[in-house]
């Protein structure tokens, strides 16, 4: 572990004058706004066909680190720092995703000479294994999942332990996380073959064929209660952020603060939290994501040592810039909250909005993008990165951005984000928009009382969302535009021979 | 102009005409109901109508543009989509023609849903396949696809192979 004043290299100097963000998307855009709110310069990197990307023309420098694949360009430890230097920029943000949490990366950026945005790279470290968290969280007295804290490689000692516990059980690879690497057992009779499966699933996927056993919580609440840590050792944590409503362990929609917390629970969680975040020796932004079973007890899951895709609920609902807060902590300032807790004002809510169709099980739509109208009015969000003729690429995640609203109370925040929905518009690829709000308008989600299952019992029965007024004016719609179509393709033969066919679409006719 | 959309497996009966008088006037019977609509086109997909005094923003988009015997449409009203299926009389009896011939010859067209990666081919030219069962992996965004055999048979023929990139529609194999 680094001492602090080594680790630290804000005293006094002129530092964070300009930022390298080791990121692209909506992340990378989001954390230059801030910067350019507090008059530091940005760095964009970019891979080859993310030349026209907004990250890219929003920044004062952008440089090409590589071709698409991810591991040649955005996970390029050495390219990465190579620019940073090159660029003059004193210090590097890594956004979340890609090397955000990666220690080896963290130390690289310390190494030469520069401030990481983010913690200590030995408390990554420590949060990386799940195993190892779970033991150092077992030994500063925070709750875990019930089950072992090392990994194990015999069947036999596998099955005593899985008894001992009782099933279901959960087999998680210690390298794991983001909902890969698990599987659920039933019976002791299925163990055997799940036990190899998940070895050999986490060797394949995390190169350590490391795996532990929890018991399986039914429907568990996601809870996660986000912490913030500075250099003079001061923790504080935040109102907590409602996670639970998820599509194959992905969140989709989140909320601050939480319907199924009372007020005891929350003191209890902020207090484990920031508990948490001392044992690491935490500096900075994190987040302790807790599951919470039926009983309202809760555990503790896992440490994300970045900042998280969802922390704007939690800036709505403070108004604060947590962004800024890194960039003051990794300054060295002390926070300027000095009480312990951040309580939340009002409600927040966010839709991830992403490029895939909920009707083709949310198969990926990569496209151009032809039109994009952004939603607007009071209290309304819109953290994206794209525009008008931008390229969503195949090569990367499906999320292009996110919707957050805010209100005074939940009702109206949920009634606010299903407005904001239904005004954007986006053409040329698809999107969960639609989606979104038919969750939003899904009673179990509208009364509050859910749990991770939510989507899963939508898919069964998905609520009649289309009237006969949409189905009426849909097709005199649907009329007006094969007319106006066919009367255009007409003028277009006859003027023009066949050639270019650009003003009716950007598909290529084949 | 006559067009006949299916929604849901109902087909409905619309007509078009201008109304010759005033630039931008329409009026179209659906069903036997008149409506007089106002339309302007923003875009060349999104319209803003006012039908009967009521102002509705309405946005398509055409599911398949190279196809013209490919009618479906995603036509979204007051923020909700509604997918249907909608030709003019001309292309109508042109695609019922078409169906015919196809279920005679019994062949069909596998095609890559979205631009991608094929990152498998699961089968070769004379596999037998069955109905639901994997023809190929094509990767986009981070994530796997398998595409599905629609029907039981023989694979006739295979167009691309493992490693190419494809565009969205593009012909995959065909099965007999």
């Amino acid at each position: 572990m680094s001492p602090l004043s080594t680790w630290w290299r804000g005293a006094g100097g002129e530092v964070l004058k300009k930022i390298l963000i080791a990121n692209r998307g909506e992340i990378a855009v989001r954390v230059m706004r801030t910067c350019r709110d507090m008059g530091i310069q940005t760095v964009a990197v970019f891979s080859e066909p993310d030349r026209k990307a907004l990250h890219v023309r929003y920044a004062t420098e952008a440089y090409l680190i590589g071709p698409a694949l991810a591991s040649e360009s955005y996970l390029n430890i050495n390219k990465i720092i190579d620019t940073a230097k090159k660029s003059g920029a004193d210090a590097i943000h890594p956004g979340y995703g890609f090397l955000s949490e990666n220690a080896e990366f963290a130390q690289a950026v310390l190494d030469a000479g520069l401030i990481f945005i983010g913690p200590k790279p030995s408390s990554i470290h420590a949060m990386g294994s799940k195993t190892r968290a779970r033991q150092i969280m077992q030994t500063a007295g925070v709750p875990v999942v019930p089950g072992i804290c090392e990994s194990i490689s015999d069947f036999h000692q596998a099955l005593k332990i899985a008894k001992e516990i009782g099933f279901p059980v959960m087999l998680k690879a210690a390298a794991g996380g983001g909902g890969k690497g698990m599987r659920k057992v039933e019976t002791a009779e299925d163990l055997q073959s799940a036990f190899e499966s998940t070895i050999s699933e986490a060797q394949n996927s995390f190169a350590d064929s490391a795996i532990y056993i929890e018991k399986f919580l039914e429907n568990p609440r996601h809870i996660e209660v986000q912490i913030f840590a500075d250099t003079q050792g001061h923790v504080i944590s935040f109102a907590e952020r409602e996670c639970s409503v998820q599509r194959r362990h992905q969140k989709v929609i989140e909320e601050s603060p939480s319907c199924f917390v009372n007020e005891e629970m929350r003191q209890k969680m902020g207090q484990v939290a920031r508990q948490a975040a001392l044992a690491v020796d935490y500096v900075g932004a994190g987040t302790i994501e807790f599951l919470l079973d039926a009983h309202k007890n809760f555990y503790f899951m896992e440490m994300n040592t970045r900042l998280q895709v969802e922390h704007p609920v939690t800036e709505m609902v403070t108004g604060l810039d947590l962004v800024e807060m890194q960039i003051k902590v990794a300054r060295g300032e002390p926070l300027e909250i000095r009480e312990q807790y951040v309580p939340a004002k009002g409600w927040a809510v966010e839709g991830r909005l992403c490029a895939e169709d909920p009707l083709q099980n949310f198969m990926p739509t990569p496209g151009n993008i032809r039109h994009f109208r952004q939603p607007g009015g009071p209290y309304v969000r819109t953290d994206a990165a794209i525009y008008t003729g931008c390229d969503v690429l195949i090569d990367y995640d499906p999320m292009i951005g996110k919707i957050i609203a805010w209100a005074p109370t939940r009702n109206l925040a949920i009634k606010r984000l299903d407005r904001a929905l239904s005004e954007l518009t986006i053409k040329g690829c698809t999107t969960n928009a639609m989606f979104l709000r038919q969750i939003l308008n899904f009673e179990p989600f509208v009364s509050g009382i859910y749990d991770t299952s939510l989507i899963n019992q939508f898919q069964k029965e998905p609520p009649k969302w289309v009237e006969s007024e949409h189905e009426i004016v849909a097709m005199l719609g649907g009329a007006l535009f094969n007319f106006k179509r066919e009367k255009k393709m007409q003028t277009h033969v006859n003027t023009r021979e066949f050639g270019d066919r650009q003003q009716l679409s950007n598909w290529q006719l084949k | 102009m006559k067009f006949i959309a299916n929604l849901e497996g109902v087909e409905h009966l619309i007509s078009l005409e201008p109304v010759q008088t005033q630039e931008s006037q329409y009026l179209i019977t659906l069903d036997g109901h008149d409506y007089r609509v106002d339309a302007h086109s923003m875009l060349s997909e999104i319209v803003t109508t006012i039908i009967d005094g009521k102002s509705y923003d309405i946005d398509i988009e055409k599911q398949n543009i190279s196809d013209p015997l490919d009618g479906r449409l995603g036509v979204r009203v007051l923020g909700r989509v509604v997918y249907l299926e909608m030709l003019d009389e001309r292309h109508k009896k042109m695609k019922d023609a078409q169906a015919v011939r196809f279920s005679e010859s019994g062949l069909v067209r596998i095609c890559s849903p979205m631009p991608g990666k094929i990152l498998r081919l699961l089968v070769s030219e004379g596999d037998l396949v069955t109905e639901g069962q994997g023809l190929a992996v094509v990767e986009a965004m981070k994530m796997e696809n398998e595409l599905k055999s629609s029907k039981s048979g023989h694979v006739k023929e295979v167009f691309k192979k493992q490693g190419d990139s494809v565009d969205g529609g593009a012909l995959l194999l065909t099965i007999e």
